[in-house]
């Protein structure tokens, strides 16, 4: 056997086992194809030997666990938003009823005056102005 | 085509299915039946366990996110070896730069790198594996793929052909010139 047709046989074996009896012989007798043989054979039993590690038993429990940390938190995020935005609403408008309820009967006709001109005057707030800068206090 | 064999009840597609209706308890199922599978692939890649296992975990969530545009023009394990193999080249590529970086902070962080390895670490284990990844990375990156998928996989070339989208003979000649090119390697390198 010649060593360049061995040589191209050696690629598509994994173990010595394989080898055909010529084969053998052939290594028996060349000691480059035999140095050959043992460096590609020993490479692939490395490999071997590296596929066999195994995962960690709890790898499955792990990827279920991050999956429910990255799937869950955005439910509970809107549940938060909304519930917060609920709670400005509900005190903001709490707030403000009070506010109506305590002050807003006591309104005086100066005031509604005010508040008269204020939303249907076209000149907002001129004539307020107006009475403040002719004020007698104003003039001292 | 890469078929596997398993009860009716628990064929990929079904459990799919269940997972698409919101069923979790199929996606365990599903990653308990692949997990060993996708972390071999990673760690023929990526020669170390600790980021095979990091990795495993990506590829999971990865495949948990987009399961709904799997739309099964080829086998699940088709598509889960693909995105594994492609996830494992993305982490390669990323470690390249942070290994630059690390080299051009090597004077100053020299000691706390050191200092950073896993006590308990089998030196011989380690040095194999370095072996391992010096010489595969020799390999052009179509050849590594096919190498790994063949030899950590045990892929028919009919499969290989498959996750690499190629014609069965160009995935036999890509791993034909993958071995003879490592054989040549061993042979510079013993």
């Amino acid at each position: 056997m010649q060593c360049n047709k061995y040589i191209q046989n050696l690629t598509n074996i994994h173990s010595l086992d394989e080898l055909s009896p010529e084969e053998r012989d052939h290594i028996k007798n060349c000691s480059e194809c035999e140095k050959e043989t043992q460096a590609y054979l020993s490479f692939l039993l490395l490999v071997e030997k590296e596929k066999q590690t195994a995962v960690s038993p709890f790898i499955s429990t792990r990827i279920m666990g991050k999956l429910q940390k990255t799937q869950k938190p955005f439910i509970p995020q809107l549940q938060t938003i909304l519930l917060n935005t609920a709670v400005i609403i509900f005190t903001l408008m709490l707030g403000f009823i009070s506010a109506y309820i305590l002050d807003g009967n006591k309104i005086g006709s100066e005031q509604e005056e005010m508040v008269s001109q204020y939303f249907s005057s076209t000149s907002v707030g001129l004539n307020i102005e107006d009475n403040w800068l002719n004020n007698e206090l104003y003039e001292e | 085509m890469i078929y596997a064999t398993e009860p009716m009840t628990n064929t990929d597609e079904s459990l799919i299915e269940r997972i698409n209706i919101g069923d979790d308890s199929a996606f365990e199922l599903l990653v308990k039946k692949y997990q060993q599978k996708v972390f071999q692939t990673c760690v023929g890649f990526v020669h170390n366990e600790d980021d095979a296992a990091d990795l495993t975990q990506e590829v999971f969530i990865r495949i948990y996110k987009r399961l709904h545009s799997f739309k099964g023009k080829s086998t699940f394990a088709t598509w889960l070896y693909r995105i594994s193999m492609n996830m494992s080249l993305n982490f390669l590529r990323k470690q390249k730069v942070k290994y630059l970086f690390m080299r051009i902070d090597q004077d100053q962080g020299e000691q706390e790198i050191i200092s950073e390895e896993r006590a308990d670490q089998n030196i011989l284990r380690k040095d194999e594996r370095k072996k391992i990844a010096s010489i595969l990375q020799k390999l052009t990156t179509a050849q590594r793929k096919a190498f790994v998928l063949s030899h950590y996989q045990e892929l028919s070339n009919q499969e290989l052909a498959d996750v690499l989208e190629i014609t069965v003979k160009a995935a036999e000649s890509l791993l034909y010139r993958a071995r003879t090119r490592l054989r040549e390697i061993v042979k510079e390198n013993p």
